[in-house]
């Protein structure tokens, strides 16, 4: 019971702390109640978002959906409480009995305040500008446009989530999944030895080539700051091409057009 | 173009829906949202054997597109009804040109640009999004792990929800790559959808007054523009990932179901529960929570609905009109449990 109340409140205070949105729902809900004379229009407006909150916070249904949902994602429940329909109804309803400019200014200010009850969503914060079409990060793209199709790679983290967007011809060896072998420190399976000395600051070629050749890696992405113990061509790479950010390296087996993708059932 | 496909062709469907469930496509903004829900409960219906069953995705297209070309076709032989309501609205356009219209205009339009000329960058978008790319690419439905696209996959959270598969189709239509429709060309299709649920909603609730169902509308999209809480909340999605399956339900199905529960209150006909089992099951398409959300949604406010007017009837008819998404929510728990 104790979880539960910790991970509803955690996850109410990551829908709603930091504006005064909550606050005024419940003011326009109370608003509502008070002057809406239609009692369906009540129930709808003020029953079904009162609903919603007692079944968020009460435990027994809480509980319940928790394990339905799941509780990482338990405060999707929230979704139900239609913010966007109940405060400007409440407002609207404020505004009914004005007369033409009366409500106009009124208009004007209760849309100042309810932008001042809430952060900027279009902010930098969160948004950068677009370079491209494809609107992912500009130093995928230019890497993108160094590597043939139809390959398979092994790239850097940096890059890992990106490379496909932009061309899913490549296979990669990596996906988001392999992120938990971070922190392992002491491993024999060759998958997570391979990735865990591409992370080194310092890559030992002797460790990483025959790796990266056995599980078919044509292209080798890494960020342009990574040092190598041992020579590329001794170990059956050579460089490729290079970016600002990103060297790229190539099996020497590898010919023109070839095509290297890989493909495990 | 896409523009012009998706509201011109849900537009037309929309009226066949609308006729097929003998009730009045009154407007433009309602047959537009009732075709696009359509849409999707018929993909969901067509999508989800065809992956279980190992169908390619051009074998989707083909079927998808040529069912969609059918009932485009009938909605125009319908064109003289059609006609008839578009005289209705072009005469009374005029009313709409009211100070809130104007002002919700211009936040929507700023919204528009301001998303053109930035990105958000979606972590999340190297599963989805590339589960749409490698439809296209590889001509399987989902079976491909999207990540990586070097091993075959079956993570059975999301084999019911497939809507990445909307934007792919999209994409292979108009020949454009998956991640560009998404991030560049789906939010001027989703955002104005959005607000046209919620231009409907004002209208039900301010019949009568249209300047303020103008100012209930720019409060609306405000609403949306600023947020409380994490910037992955509800209502930001809309600007954020408007692509996402997620953010659809969040901010178009969702305030799509109140809709349907407005309308209910005044006409209880056959057809209303048809049109809200129509949009249930485009919520399913949408999110695994579209399969799981849309019941609670539907069941808590028909409850509310019944206790009040003591007729079990608004319960038991809510329920069957989320019938599919109560299967595949069952379903869903089998898959996932």
């Amino acid at each position: 019971m104790q979880d539960f109340f910790e991970i509803a409140r955690t996850d109410f205070a990551a829908a709603f702390a930091g504006a005064w949105l909550f606050p005024l729902l419940l003011v326009s809900i109370l608003w509502i109640f008070l002057k809406e004379k239609d009692k369906m229009k009540k129930l709808l407006l003020c029953g079904v978002p009162l609903l919603f909150l007692f079944v968020y916070w009460c435990p027994f249904t809480g509980i319940l959906f928790m394990k339905l949902l799941g509780q990482n994602v338990y405060w999707r429940l929230l979704w139900l409480i239609l913010l966007a329909v109940v405060i400007p109804y409440a407002v609207c309803i404020l505004l009914k009995g004005l007369s033409d400019i009366q409500r106009q200014v009124a208009f004007v200010v209760l849309m100042g305040v309810l932008a001042l009850a809430g952060k900027p969503v279009l902010s930098k914060e969160w948004f950068e500008p677009s370079t491209n079409v494809y609107k992912l990060p500009q130093n995928v793209i230019e890497v993108c446009e160094l590597l043939p199709s139809n390959i398979h790679a092994l790239v850097s983290n940096r890059l890992m989530p990106y490379i496909r967007q932009c061309d899913p011809t490549i296979t990669l060896e990596y996906g988001r999944n392999s992120l938990v072998y971070n922190g392992i420190t002491e491993t024999e399976k060759e998958e997570q030895i391979l990735y865990l000395e591409v992370q080194k600051s310092e890559i030992d070629l002797a460790v990483l080539a025959p790796l990266a050749k056995k599980q078919g890696c044509t292209f080798l992405v890494f960020s342009s700051n990574r040092t190598y113990i041992g020579n590329w061509k001794d170990y059956g790479y050579k460089e490729y091409a290079s970016t600002d950010e990103f060297c790229i390296f190539v099996d020497l087996d590898y010919k023109e057009g070839q095509d290297t993708r890989k493909w495990e059932e | 173009m896409v523009m012009g496909l998706f509201f011109g062709g849900t537009f037309f469907s929309g009226h066949v829906v609308c006729k097929i469930t003998k009730v009045r496509a009154e407007g433009v903004l309602f047959p537009i949202v009732v075709g696009a829900m359509s849409w999707w409960a018929l993909m969901e219906i067509l999508l989800l054997p065809m992956t279980m069953l190992h169908g390619t995705f051009e074998g989707f297209v083909v079927l998808y597109s040529v069912v969609l070309v059918g009932i485009f076709i009938g909605g125009l032989l319908g064109w003289k009804g059609i006609a008839r309501e578009l005289k209705i609205v072009s005469r009374r356009a005029k009313e709409y040109l009211t100070f809130g219209h104007v002002v919700a205009f211009l936040l929507i339009l700023y919204q528009l640009v301001y998303l053109h000329h930035h990105m958000y960058l979606e972590w999340d978008d190297t599963y989805y999004v590339n589960l749409a790319n490698e439809a296209v690419n590889s001509n399987r439905i989902y079976w491909v792990y999207p990540e990586t696209g070097a091993f075959a996959d079956f993570d059975k959270r999301y084999v019911l929800s497939l809507w990445p598969i909307f934007y792919a189709w999209l994409s292979k239509i108009f020949g454009v790559l998956p991640t560009i429709m998404a991030h560049t060309i789906l939010p001027w299709v989703i955002i104005p959808l959005s607000y046209m649920v919620y231009g409907l909603i004002g209208g039900k609730l301010f019949a009568r007054d249209k300047e303020l169902q103008g100012m209930f509308l720019a409060m609306a999209v405000l609403l949306h523009l600023f947020m409380s809480g994490e910037h992955t909340a509800g209502l930001t999605f809309l600007s954020i990932t408007p692509w996402v399956g997620k953010g659809v339900l969040a901010t178009v199905l969702i305030p799509m179901l109140f809709y349907h529960m407005l309308r209910m209150i005044k006409r209880e006909k056959k057809g209303e529960w048809i049109l809200l089992g129509l949009t249930a099951l485009g919520g399913c398409l949408l999110s695994s929570m579209g399969i799981m959300l849309t019941p609670v949604f539907v069941g808590g406010t028909m409850l509310l609905f019944s206790v009040y007017r003591k007729k079990v009837r608004y319960l038991t008819h809510g329920m069957l009109a989320c019938l599919p998404c109560l299967m595949l929510g069952v379903y869903y728990l089998y898959l996932t449990h």
